[in-house]
């Protein structure tokens, strides 16, 4: 049959070439449609674990030469912030030390020891989601580095940020924010340690549930975690509250983070 | 003449699988005509067109079929290749080689879906596909080219 000997017959490289080109865009095809078990297609899975490497090694680049010229280049005024830090360090020295006394007179200082981490990993964003930011965001340290699911990270003053969940890569995971709607975090108000549920809105501030309508709440009360979700530990500043509405048996209180006035420049992931 | 014989073949195929696939669906595993597309045009229209008639009509296939998308594209592929390199060697004067040639390459064309089926998404191996398809398809394949006429309007020869 019909086998036409005129015509042009291409290379065997270039029919295995042409062949291997269409068969790759249909294995694509099949693998955006198989969903594996962390609810992302195996696609979105190869992709992520192809170009993480990528977004670390361009952060750590960009993260060296602005470190350089920070250190060598723009060292004017380097004196005087270093006066200013030694007086912050001393300040946040004596307000430590004022607070493990409060501690010990209240007599949770062991209670705390137990529970506050004391190792932690330094970590730096990759990416944010324009369109949603106050949901995640992907930091430069993964499973290689030692990061688990559930870790807390806390922002470079030390507040609450959010806790890391999946997907991790080996060299980078994902943070989602307590300020996202998805799950919600242990938290108390206050001098009275009014404890409540703070979930996240997808905007700039938490609503805190939960609270009963004749409790004291006032404007500018500080929030920080209660310990009781098992999932952060007690006592971490999250935030104050910004406004009280009173409903018939609970009030509607609105947090508004501390992470969210911050940069998120530099983040700090507590070791279990 | 042959080209507008070949033309209203190829729609009426086309339009074969898309009635059993809107009023049987039940049946739309069980033969399958846009792969005689495929063979046909594998045979007759060299690499690169045959490759990229696989590719296309399987996508139409995975959507008559109702399964993933890339599934039969892949596999069709395949068998376009394959029958585009086994082609000079058939004679396709006898009906029995182009029945053996269309069920052997449909079959195994069927048997690369399955495993990909079953690899990516758990599926369970198919009757219809490794058995009836083949058949049936071969068998229409074969009464559709049989004659010398219908052979001399497609240039089988």
């Amino acid at each position: 049959m019909p086998f036409d000997s005129d015509r042009a017959v291409p290379s065997p490289e270039k029919r295995a070439l042409f062949l291997v080109i269409v068969l790759f865009i249909d294995l694509i095809l099949i693998s955006s449609q198989v969903v594996l078990k962390n609810n992302r297609t195996l696609l979105h899975n190869v992709i992520a674990g192809i170009a993480s490497p990528f977004q670390v090694g361009v952060s750590r680049a960009t993260g060296m030469v602005t470190g350089g010229l920070r250190r060598y280049v723009f060292l004017q005024g380097a004196h005087d912030r270093y006066q200013d830090l030694e007086a912050r360090y001393m300040a946040l020295r004596q307000e430590m030390r004022r607070l493990q006394n409060q501690l010990r007179e209240a007599g949770v200082a062991a209670h705390v020891a137990g529970m506050v981490s004391t190792h932690f990993r330094i970590a730096r964003p990759l990416f944010i989601d324009p369109n949603f930011p106050y949901h995640s965001l992907l930091i430069d340290l993964g499973s290689h580095q030692g990061v688990r699911e559930n870790m807390t990270v806390l922002n470079g003053e030390g507040e609450l940020v959010g806790r890391v969940v999946q997907p991790i890569t080996q060299m980078t995971a994902t943070v989602r924010l307590i300020t996202s709607p998805i799950g919600g975090v242990g938290a108390a108000i206050g001098p009275e340690e009014l404890a409540g549920l703070l979930t996240g809105t997808n905007t700039a501030e938490c609503s805190f549930r939960y609270v009963m309508e004749n409790k004291p709440v006032a404007l500018g009360d500080r929030v920080y975690t209660s310990g009781t979700d098992l999932l952060f530990p007690p006592f971490i500043p999250i935030g104050r509250v910004v406004r009280v509405e009173k409903g018939y048996l609970t009030q509607t209180i609105m947090v508004k983070p501390f992470f969210t006035s911050h940069s998120l420049q530099k983040l700090i992931i507590l070791w279990p | 003449m042959h080209r507008k014989f070949r033309f209203i073949l190829l729609v009426l195929l086309l339009a074969g699988q898309f009635m059993i696939g809107r009023y049987q669906p039940s049946l739309r595993l069980s033969v399958d005509f846009i792969y005689l597309i495929v063979f046909y045009l594998a045979i007759r229209c060299g690499f690169y067109k045959g490759i990229l008639a696989g590719m296309l009509l399987g996508l139409l296939t995975d959507h008559f079929s109702g399964g993933v998308i890339g599934v039969f594209s892949f596999s069709r592929t395949l068998a376009s290749y394959l029958v585009g390199n086994v082609s000079r060697f058939i004679d396709f004067r006898k009906n029995s080689f182009i029945f053996v040639f269309l069920w052997g390459s449909l079959w195994f064309s069927n048997l690369v879906a399955n495993i990909l089926f079953e690899l990516a998404f758990g599926f369970n191996f198919s009757v219809q596909l490794l058995l009836w398809q083949p058949l049936l398809t071969a068998t229409l394949g074969t009464l559709l080219v049989g004659s010398r006429r219908a052979k001399a309007l497609l240039d089988v020869y």
